[in-house]
């Protein structure tokens, strides 16, 4: 995996939500179990489109397609390509 | 800028001292993610700290919402016209409703919103109102409007229910402005229901800024203007009286329009002043004797015209207004006057005259939209007589003398409800005669329902002018929770007679907030409180 857009997604998600810092350790963590709201889910996706010049397919944009760092890591290189 | 820039400049942003201002934002749309992020970066150039809560429109009266809506400064509603009625060129063609129904219909819908905060809350609504410029049939049909103007005639009866007590702002001006197709984004709209483009959605928050600002009565108080070049085009002392090009043609237009604009500046409650490098005889003869100027010498609190150094001038007539220099707007033609302004007076908003840009840079004023004639008539009034009892102080070496010759009259009683707007914004325009807390008319008629909650207007008047109302006290229980006097009566004993009226009350705290200027006063209450 590629560290650096792991870390930037983790870099996105941890301005967005509030509670403890996510690492990259951490790419399972449910993020609408830690305080993800539907306005959060929306910054973190537009951010991350900016940051990668991409636009993901809009059957993704559920939050249960990218609750987890993971599940967007794998979304966005999917998109890059 | 990419999102991610702007939250990191958010995050930046160093809060601990600013004044927190909640504001809940009921939609049917999403205007994130640019909307919060703009927020508190506009809000934190006047150190405002935003939280913002958005509610969805459908959700408004959830028990849920309760205690985030009881500590709301100002309440926001966005409703989306396209969203609220479905398909409403169809459903008016096929029959299923006429035009008429439909307004009712969706003015019910507002009414029972509107309704519902005002009775339960006592905060300022800013209420953005319909727009249908997102209709695209206009491609096929021209620029007429399918629905009989049918948006523009909701609007006009949301203008009636809101606009009196609180604002009902004019969307489609908004998106006028930047441009119909620069104020959606289609994609945003079918992703996530938000249908707004990034620079709409900034004017919405530069919107919401300039009305908390208005509420807050957070705006400059006067504006001090050159006159050649400014308010007349060429220069006085060279062209003369008939040379001077000023009128509703040719190369006077600019001129005579924005003496109009200034005129409607002063009939909103700013006071004008004038600052000229000319000879003073030759400037009132324009003013009293020109057919073609607006702005007549009975609207000028004071005149600085000689051909002294326009800095020390602009200092003098902050001394003479008792305004303070954060408190003024200054306008020129020459950049070399702006420049020495900007060096030696930077508290001033010194602004280069340009035809082309002036209404623009004009902005930082924001101002209520309910004229009030007699009190702004009032209040030039005190200015201009001021220089008159300036030259009446000279005359008596004795304060105590002075006061007599001056035959004043200090009338202090119970606060009528016709004074709480009055004294709402002396709560806010005051800086130097105050305990610092400032109160909106909502929450000033909040606190006069507490029993324990005392209230007190203060009238000022004497053998020059009627001041009017200029000064506040308020007393919850024990507690002074408000204090304040007009610069305009400073130097008048009037804040001792005040003080003599919390002796009747066993005051044993006062709530205070600095304003930089007012460490004086809070030291004599408490010396008052204390005993």
């Amino acid at each position: 995996m590629d560290k650096n857009i792991l870390e930037k997604i983790c870099q996105i998600v941890n301005l967005n939500i509030e509670s403890e810092e996510l690492g990259i350790e951490q790419i399972d963590v449910d993020l609408s179990l830690i305080g993800m709201s539907s306005i959060d889910f929306i910054r973190i996706v537009v951010a991350l489109e900016e940051e990668f010049e991409c636009q993901i397919p809009d059957s993704k944009l559920l939050i249960s397609e990218l609750n987890t760092v993971l599940k967007m890591y794998q979304v966005f290189i999917q998109c890059m390509r | 800028m990419k999102i991610l820039e702007l939250q990191k400049q958010v995050d930046n942003i160093k809060d601990e001292n600013f004044e927190i201002s909640n504001i809940v934002f009921i939609s049917n749309v999403v205007l994130e993610p640019y909307l919060e992020p703009c927020l508190k970066m506009m809000f934190a150039g006047d150190e405002y700290n935003i939280f913002l809560k958005q509610v969805l429109y459908d959700d408004y009266k959830s028990e849920l919402n309760d205690i985030i809506f009881d500590n709301c400064n100002m309440f926001v509603v966005f409703l989306n016209f396209d969203v609220l009625v479905d398909d409403i060129i169809n459903i008016i063609a096929r029959g299923e409703k006429n035009s008429l129904q439909v307004i009712e219909e969706m003015y019910s819908l507002c009414e029972a919103l509107y309704c519902y905060l005002k009775q339960n809350y006592e905060t300022t609504i800013v209420w953005f109102g319909f727009e249908d410029y997102y209709c695209q049939y206009k491609n096929v049909v021209g620029h007429v409007s399918l629905s009989g103007w049918l948006v523009d005639k909701i609007n006009i009866k949301l203008a009636e229910m809101i606009a009196t007590e609180d604002v009902l702002v004019d969307t489609k001006e908004m998106i006028a402005e930047i441009g119909i197709n620069n104020a959606y984004d289609i994609n945003s709209k079918y992703r996530w229901n938000a249908p707004y483009s990034k620079i709409f959605v900034e004017e919405v928050a530069s919107e919401i800024k300039k009305q908390h600002k208005i509420v807050n009565n957070v705006t400059p108080k006067c504006i001090i203007l050159d006159c050649d070049n400014v308010l007349w085009g060429g220069i006085l002392s060279e062209d003369g009286f008939g040379g001077i090009h000023l009128g509703r043609n040719g190369l006077g237009r600019p001129y005579y329009d924005f003496q109009r604009f200034i005129l409607t500046l002063y009939y909103h409650g700013v006071i004008l002043a004038v600052c000229s490098k000319n000879d003073l005889s030759d400037v009132k003869k324009v003013f009293n004797e020109h057919n073609e100027m607006i702005l007549k010498e009975e609207y000028i609190s004071c005149f600085k015209v000689n051909w002294d150094n326009k800095t020390e001038n602009i200092k003098e007539i902050s001394s003479d207004l008792n305004i303070g220099l954060s408190s003024i707007v200054f306008v020129d033609d020459s950049l070399f006057e702006i420049e020495a302004v900007k060096k030696f007076l930077p508290e001033v908003i010194a602004i280069l005259y340009d035809r082309d840009s002036i209404y623009n840079e004009l902005r930082c004023f924001s101002l209520k939209k309910d004229i009030n004639l007699q009190q702004i008539q009032e209040r030039v009034t005190t200015y201009t007589t001021d220089l008159q009892r300036k030259k009446l102080r000279a005359q008596h070496d004795d304060f105590e003398l002075y006061l007599a010759a001056l035959e004043m009259n200090i009338d202090i009683h119970l606060a009528k409800e016709i004074e709480f707007n009055r004294i709402a914004e002396l709560s806010q325009r005051t800086n130097k005669r105050t305990i610092g807390m400032r109160y909106t008319l909502s929450q000033i008629k909040e606190k006069t329902k507490k029993e324990s909650y005392k209230l007190y207007s203060v009238f000022v008047t004497d053998k020059f002018s009627n001041l009017g109302l200029i000064g506040a006290l308020g007393i919850d229980g024990r507690v002074l929770d408000l204090f304040c006097v007009s610069c305009r009566a400073l130097g008048r004993g009037v804040e001792d007679k005040m003080i003599k009226v919390l002796h009747e009350y066993e005051i044993d705290d006062m709530l205070f907030k600095s304003t930089e200027k007012n460490e004086d006063l809070k030291l004599i209450i408490q010396t008052v409180i204390k005993k």
